[in-house]
């Protein structure tokens, strides 16, 4: 490596690893903390805890390339919240750090929604790449297509 | 032997190995809640990259190796969006390629410095994951019609950080392949192109197998 390559290199890897640290200090710091009661989740601006979200519906079990997951269907729960024409929006799905993905109703409607054993809420679409199984959901905002 | 057909063989095999450890390794780590992304990257990917240079000091053959790689993560019924995961990795190859051609040099043994090596490797492995995740981002909604600007610029600071793993672990695995290869592993002209044929071919057969049983 030529001298001049000796001193670009560390320096260049100096850049990026201060890009990481701070890029990590910035998500935690705009991770949504607030301790919302129970395991709760804002759908089309209304929040709903999921153990009542469970009583209200019944599990399904959906297939997936991770094998079969089960957990409440999501197309019952988005007409409950009052969305009239579920086919007229798109659904954006926000996760407690700064992610989020948005899908279209005709994927919305065969997805469920699951939470694990340390309560974060998980969105999983049969149909959809994994980039849109957001984990860690807080809401779901419906938006005019 | 002819080289030509030597250094084919070779990114053949080394092409396979990645694509047929992004394709099995990659969906177990991530079904068991690793983070397979950064692992596959940082781990998987660059010591085979790091590998293949320092055997071979080819220019191209690390974009080669990406797109047999690909070619073979195409087969894999693993992910949703089998193109996107295709693209990223040959962006991954590319960017690897880019890097170590204008930053380093083809004998990556003349690297004295410890700290050269594993900035070396923090550079590149950074470089690669926040590249491939950003294609991944873009052509994934893109393919199902669903791309928001918005939602890749919120994601942009997630995947910076998320970055700083693989960035660890391009800091470690790329002076320790380098210093691996002092021991000289060579393998013998007769058994070259049976063996290198013979794993090519059982990563291919794994992989496609796996798909036609699954559709």
């Amino acid at each position: 490596m030529t001298l001049g390559k000796e001193k670009i290199i560390p320096i260049l890897a100096m850049i990026v690893l201060f890009i990481g640290i701070i890029s990590t200090i910035y998500v935690n710091a705009n991770e949504n903390k607030e301790e919302l009661p129970g395991v709760s989740i804002i759908i089309n601006g209304n929040e709903y805890s999921f153990q009542k979200l469970n009583e209200i519906f019944q599990n399904i079990t959906i297939d997936t390339d991770e094998g079969k997951r089960t957990g409440l269907p999501l197309e019952k729960i988005i007409t409950y919240s009052g969305v009239n024409c579920p086919s007229c929006n798109r659904y954006t799905f926000k996760a407690s750090d700064p992610y989020q993905q948005t899908a279209l109703w005709k994927d919305v409607k065969t997805s469920i929604l699951t939470y694990d054993n340390e309560y974060n809420i998980r969105v999983y679409f049969p149909n959809l790449a994994h980039t849109f199984w957001v984990y860690n959901l807080k809401e779901i905002e419906v938006n005019k297509l | 032997m002819n080289d030509k057909i030597k250094y084919f063989v070779a990114i053949m095999v080394f092409g396979s190995l990645w694509g047929f450890s992004e394709c099995i390794i990659g969906s177990q780590l991530s079904g068991s809640g690793f983070p397979s992304g950064a692992i596959m990257t940082g781990f998987f990917a660059m010591i085979l990259l790091t590998m293949s240079r320092l055997f071979y000091k080819k220019k191209g053959m690390q974009f080669g190796m990406g797109l047999v790689a690909g070619s073979l993560r195409y087969f894999n019924p693993f992910g949703g969006c089998h193109v996107c995961s295709s693209i990223a990795i040959v962006a991954e190859a590319f960017i690897f390629e880019l890097i170590f051609n204008y930053l380093s040099t083809l004998d990556l043994t003349k690297i004295k410095s410890l700290t050269s090596k594993a900035a070396l490797g923090i550079f590149s492995a950074y470089s690669m994951y926040v590249g491939g995740t950003i294609i991944t981002q873009i052509f994934t909604p893109l393919s199902y019609g669903s791309f928001y600007f918005e939602n890749l610029i919120l994601a942009i600071p997630t995947i910076l950080a998320d970055g700083l793993l693989v960035a660890l672990f391009g800091a470690a695995v790329v002076p320790i392949t380098i210093e691996l290869s002092r021991f000289n592993l060579k393998i013998s002209d007769k058994l070259y192109y049976p063996t290198t044929v013979g794993i090519t071919a059982l990563c291919w057969i794994i992989v496609v197998g796996n798909f036609l049983l699954l559709i």
